[in-house]
């Protein structure tokens, strides 16, 4: 992998240096001692996406083998279903069905409405 | 990590949040009851039973305090005034929230914020018509129907008084959650809190028994007209029952009603007679008008 990595690396020198900055180059130069400065300063390039996906063979990605049938597609979502909500109760005021802990709406309703027709009309 | 933080942030930055919660404390002590978010409302409740507070102290830098909080000058001498004597014998708790299940919009969760013994408190009228609803409950199991439209519900305000000095756990009139309720919506109010309360309930009573008789009546017409074989059948059609609603003095629960044609326990023959309705309680009691 190491020595396919190197050839890769040799073959796209060119491409590599092409797509870095040329300050990038200039740094590593400065960082390597002067008896190690080689004359022509050698860096690693990160290799991008597209180039990483060149190393892969094309039968190495994954990839769907079949259309997903109607009868597992569904046995799939067989519990994605809703749920029934289990905490209803009966308003003790007027009988209606109702969430638990929450106020009924039709109660709260009447009562709105009463009282809102008080105060449109008010009390001789 | 958020351990221990008690505060929300709401996705706004501090002064937008601060502004808003004013707001809303201000809307509270004007309306005495809105409609918000569920964690808008319990950080709303936080911040105005301070300022009730405030209003409770009643010097000069407790007003300042006030008028530099809400955002209405002229509702900084309501709380030094009528809050404050509303709320003389009360140690706090001057708010209260309601759950009011979700908002269709967003789903969010939706609940009511009221100030106590306010004109409009909703657990006062709840527990008056609960009051009510069970007393008619309990009459139309002894008398039928037509026996209470006669006689009506005496004594409403005696049973009251009665229940309010009764322990909770004792075998009384009412059930335990109504006079857990009733004692504790009575309990900072005296005697015009009684009257009112009486009044509201019999309203109620009044309310449950005038709806099925007037069906009755528009009812009546048509039913001459229907097949007499399934006579008995459409005395259902009276009470106009939603999905899991029942009468008083119904047994049923609600999830029970609502299994409709796939719940268990089917009575006799006539069955298959009557309206098919998913959820109605068909109680018998009812069906002698």
């Amino acid at each position: 992998m190491a020595t396919a990595l190197a050839l890769h690396q040799s073959r796209t020198w060119l491409s590599a240096a092409a797509r870095l900055p040329l300050s990038r180059i200039s740094l590593t130069a400065a960082l390597v001692p002067a008896f190690l400065a080689s004359p022509k300063p050698f860096t690693w390039a990160i290799p991008s996406l597209p180039s990483l996906l060149e190393l892969f063979p094309p039968w190495l990605l994954a990839v769907p083998k079949k259309k997903t049938s109607h009868s597992r597609k569904a046995m799939r979502s067989a519990n994605k279903g809703l749920k029934d909500k289990q905490n209803l109760v009966h308003c003790q005021a007027c009988g209606s069905p109702k969430l638990a802990h929450n106020i009924c709406p039709k109660c709260y309703r009447e009562l709105n409405m009463e009282w809102k027709a008080r105060n449109r009309t008010p009390e001789l | 990590m958020k351990h221990g933080i008690a505060f929300r942030k709401f996705s706004r930055t501090s002064s937008h949040r601060m502004l808003m919660l004013r707001n809303l404390v201000t809307s509270l002590i004007q309306h005495e009851q809105i409609k918000t978010t569920l964690p808008k409302a319990r950080d709303a409740a936080r911040l105005a039973e301070k300022i009730i507070t405030l209003g409770k102290k009643g010097d000069i830098p407790a007003f300042r305090k006030a008028t530099g909080f809400l955002l209405d000058r002229s509702l900084v001498p309501k709380v030094f005034t009528d809050l404050a004597t509303r709320y003389s014998e009360r140690p706090g708790g001057y708010t209260r929230i309601h759950k009011f299940g979700n908002r269709p919009g967003d789903n969010a969760p939706h609940a009511i914020l009221e100030l106590v013994d306010n004109p409009r408190d909703l657990r006062f009228a709840m527990t008056a018509r609960a009051v009510g609803w069970e007393l008619l409950g309990r009459k139309v199991e002894q008398q039928g129907v037509k026996g209470v439209v006669a006689s009506g519900i005496p004594e409403v305000d005696e049973v009251v008084e009665r229940e309010r000095e009764r322990a909770v756990d004792e075998r009384g009139q009412l059930r335990t959650v109504t006079r857990k309720n009733l004692q504790k919506v009575l309990r900072y109010r005296g005697g015009e809190g009684v009257a009112e309360l009486t009044k509201q309930a019999e309203d109620h009573v009044d309310t449950l028994l005038a709806r099925p008789l007037a069906l009755k009546e528009i009812i009546a017409a048509k039913q001459e007209q229907k097949d007499k074989r399934v006579k008995g059948a459409t005395t259902f059609e009276n009470l106009r029952l939603t999905a899991g609603q029942t009468v008083p003095g119904g047994l049923r629960s609600t999830l029970h009603l609502a299994q409709g044609e796939l719940g268990k326990d089917r009575p006799g023959r006539w069955y298959f007679f009557g309206r098919k309705k998913l959820g109605v309680d068909n109680s018998p009691l009812w069906n002698q008008l």
